[in-house]
């Protein structure tokens, strides 16, 4: 069964990389990579309990907060430029 | 014991079926935002399923609460953060002009709203939000200073 689940989410994984390193605009490979990371966090907590260590529901946890944080950091980035900006000029207020 | 192996498995095959699914969507839909459409549903969703029966699993077939109590907080953590990091980017990409397209081709976003607002560029980001910021904290440094005034009245 987890054998299974793992192949699933290997396969969907490279199906996501395709569209991450096809996407026409950076929107779509953000979102790929968004949704590869997705993956990648229950790939990580699936292989736990494939080799009979459910203990790496810890590293899946940690991956799920990094990813969020990278997506709206690179969103950030890409849409003003800056990762430190409150995301309006100070001349604008 | 293999009550819970069936329950489980279900739970995992249903979730495999959404994830698998999403990654097809994203392959084949046509449109970024149809694109973003089945791969954060379907992220989702398949995550709910598939964490769930691994609950079962880790709860008890391997005897492990603290997996499973892990595994509850990771699905609470990313129903809040997968809908608001697929929702970032789609403004991102709204903001970007990037237009949703109808099934003819042409984009919606130029039929509705380009018959209202004649500029392409500039203006669709003002129609998204239509009240400008920096306006809102204008309006709100005014009136905090004339209720100071008013203050000040009331107390001379």
């Amino acid at each position: 069964m987890f054998l299974v689940l793992v192949i699933v989410i290997v396969i969907s994984l490279i199906l996501v990389m395709v569209r991450a390193l096809l996407g026409p605009t950076l929107y779509d490979r953000l979102l790929a990579v968004n949704s590869a990371g997705t993956k990648v966090v229950i790939l990580i907590a699936a292989y736990g309990f494939l080799t009979g260590r459910p203990d790496f529901v810890d590293i899946a946890l940690l991956y799920a907060l990094i990813n969020y944080i990278a997506t709206i950091a690179v969103l950030k980035f890409f849409e003003y430029g800056d990762l430190g900006s409150g995301g309006y000029q100070e001349d604008d207020l | 014991m293999l009550l819970v192996d069936i329950v489980s498995g279900v739970f995992i095959f249903v979730g495999c079926l959404f994830v698998f699914g999403g990654a097809v969507g994203l392959i084949r839909m046509p449109d970024f935002y149809t694109r973003l459409h089945a791969a954060s549903v379907t992220d989702t969703g398949g995550l709910l399923f598939i964490t769930i029966g691994l609950v079962l699993q880790a709860a008890f077939v391997f005897d492990n609460p603290a997996a499973a109590i892990k595994l509850t907080l990771t699905i609470i953590f990313l129903f809040f953060t997968a809908p608001t990091a697929s929702h970032a980017v789609a403004k991102a990409a709204l903001m970007a002009n990037i237009t949703p397209q109808c099934q003819n081709g042409k984009s919606v976003v130029d039929e509705s709203l380009n018959s209202l607002y004649s500029d392409k560029g500039k203006d669709l980001s003002a129609v998204l939000m239509p009240v400008d910021p920096p306006e809102i904290m204008s309006n709100f440094a005014e009136s905090k200073a004339e209720s100071e005034l008013n203050n000040k009245d009331k107390s001379t």
